[in-house]
């Protein structure tokens, strides 16, 4: 045999070896895309209404208007955050200025910043999210956009769901209190406790935190099975008050006391856990997102279909502690957060490699987006309410 | 429409197979082939109308493999661009079963080749395409094809012997 021959023997020895079998999820998410592919620009596995975030909520005392603040004062740092090395805040680079109520309905006028930043004030809270007797914002879970564009905001004064227009009325609450079939728990903890996350045919599961388990509902609310119980081991549950399911059904839920993620089947079945992690939302083509660093400090960490460490950015001026994340319909990532002191940061549009797309005077405990990425939905850490941002469509 | 999809859906089932295979080779990872597997799935069913040769499916579907795979090869992951990644320990990967040293080295070199290239190997030396079936499915010039194998090759050759150049191991006084 020359060379050449063996050369050509060993190539073709290496193409032969790898994987021949395509995966039943992909045949699943090109199933589920085949009538949305017009509207997919990027990413091409299945999205829907995403899943948002999580809270600590230890410190949330906010000065009133301090979000606008902040942003300036962050300003100087806001570039170098996402440039590799250490983060370095001091550096000098453009200030981004303040921008009156009146001017906020439209971009920066300046030309001197790459990321345009918008008041908070420019958005009017939808008070009607919480009853302001007595609540606080930690008694709500952070919200959801269900399937028919309607928000779900957990409530651990009522343990059930606060169901809002997308304007922002209470158009119904839905669940009864209680540990039986179909019953919920939402208290019994100092963060916000319940959520939900729906899937493609309008079926959902809760994160039943009270009761440490999740319930799966069909689209007509029908209780249909649950799964957990109090324990640290694999499928048991300390305070599950997240939830996500990807587009291959996979069920991911954030404890938060665990701190960390497990993944099951639709219907229960234990798969794999991931840590340290808080708040868990799943992407549609079976990537996680959370916000604890392997070293537990806190940032954006992303984790692959298989569990293992995707990447992560910590953020420390821009977002210090980063409390939710929000996908559109193009796969742009939202992300929010709080100060270090709890007041509300900023909320950050990401495309899907990270680029910082706009930043925002508009932090929180959880967000969710519309799927054109056009209408924010934040919980906000100060006043007990979720504020609907309206912003520029990416 | 459903009754369309659903054939679809069992049509791209069977081919789904050979599609992964072929990414997979070019791609060198499993998610990424995946990924573009996917893409040209649904691209496949959007310019399905326009495919007016039936005995040309393959060729046809096996180019907007390629397109896909260019697309995801040219797509950095995300987060891998604009973030700070931040150390961990690595999983033990060792595979026993690629212990072999040319085959390590084969791996090294290809994953240097630009995808172009690396499609171009794949079809030739996996399926066993003729470098005129290449030329005509993927619908660019034999000359292009010619010369893309051409430089691959090379490259894989250079790559490996590159490897095998001895590490100087000279420590500093």
């Amino acid at each position: 045999m020359t060379p050449d021959d063996r050369f050509i023997a060993g190539l073709e020895g290496y193409l032969d070896a790898g994987p021949t079998e395509l995966s039943d999820r992909v045949i699943w998410s090109v199933r589920a895309n085949l009538s949305t592919t017009r509207q997919r620009r990027h990413r091409l596995s299945f999205r829907w209404p995403w899943r948002y975030p999580m809270s600590s909520s230890t410190k949330l005392l906010v000065a009133a208007g301090a979000t606008l603040a902040l942003v300036v004062a962050v300003g100087s740092g806001l570039f170098n955050a996402f440039l590799p090395g250490p983060a370095t805040g001091s550096s000098p680079s453009p200030s981004i200025p303040s921008l009156s109520p009146s001017q906020s309905s439209g971009p920066s006028q300046s030309s001197t910043i790459k990321v345009p930043v918008y008041p908070a004030q420019s958005a009017a809270p939808l008070t009607a999210a919480w009853d302001s007797s007595g609540g606080s914002p930690t008694k709500l879970g952070v919200p959801v956009l269900a399937p028919d564009g309607r928000i779900w905001v957990a409530s651990s004064v009522d343990n059930a769901f606060r169901i809002l227009t997308p304007e922002g009325k209470l158009a119904e609450v839905w669940g009864t209190p209680g540990s039986g079939d179909g019953q919920f728990n939402f208290s019994g903890g100092p963060d916000n406790g319940g959520a939900v996350t729906f899937g493609p045919d309008g079926g959902f599961w809760v994160a039943d935190t009270g009761n440490f388990r999740v319930q799966r509902f069909d689209k007509d609310r029908k209780f249909l099975s649950k799964w957990g119980r109090f324990g640290s081991a694999d499928g048991e549950f300390s305070y599950p008050n997240y939830i996500s399911v990807d587009t291959v059904g996979t069920v991911f839920v954030a404890d938060d006391k665990r701190h960390d993620i497990q993944g099951f089947t639709s219907d229960g079945q234990y798969l794999r856990s991931l840590k340290p992690a808080s708040f868990v939302t799943a992407t549609g083509d079976g990537y996680v997102l959370t916000s604890i660093l392997p070293d537990g400090r806190p940032g954006l960490v992303e984790y692959k279909p298989d569990g293992s460490y995707q990447g992560g950015m910590d953020m420390p001026d821009l977002m210090p502690v980063p409390q939710g994340t929000a996908y559109d319909a193009q796969g742009n990532i939202y992300a929010v957060g709080l100060t270090s002191t709890g007041a509300a940061s900023t909320m950050v549009r990401f495309d899907e490699t990270g680029q910082v797309l706009n930043v925002w005077a508009a932090g929180g405990l959880g967000v969710a987006v519309s799927p054109a990425g056009d209408i924010a939905y934040v919980l906000q850490p100060d006043d007990a309410t979720i504020r609907r941002y309206d912003i520029p469509a990416p | 429409m459903q009754g369309d999809e659903d054939a679809y859906t069992g049509l791209m089932a069977i081919a789904g197979d050979r599609l992964l295979a072929i990414a997979y080779r070019i791609l060198r990872d499993l998610h990424r082939a995946e990924d573009a597997v996917q893409t040209a799935l649904l691209g496949a069913w959007r310019d399905l109308p326009m495919l007016h040769d039936p005995d040309r499916f393959e060729a046809w579907l096996t180019r907007i493999l390629i397109r896909a795979c260019y697309l995801e090869a040219n797509r950095d992951r995300r987060w891998t661009t604009n973030m700070r990644v931040l150390p961990v320990d690595a999983p033990a990967m060792s595979d026993p079963t690629s212990v072999v040293a040319d085959r390590d080295r084969l791996d090294r070199g290809f994953r240097r080749l630009p995808t172009d290239q690396r499609a171009i190997v794949v079809l030739h030396h996996y399926l066993g395409w003729s470098q005129a079936e290449i030329a005509e499915a993927l619908e660019i010039p034999l000359g292009t094809v010619k010369s893309r194998l051409f430089y691959a090759t090379r490259a894989l050759r250079a790559a490996i012997e590159a490897d095998d150049r001895p590490i100087t191991t000279e420590r500093p006084a």
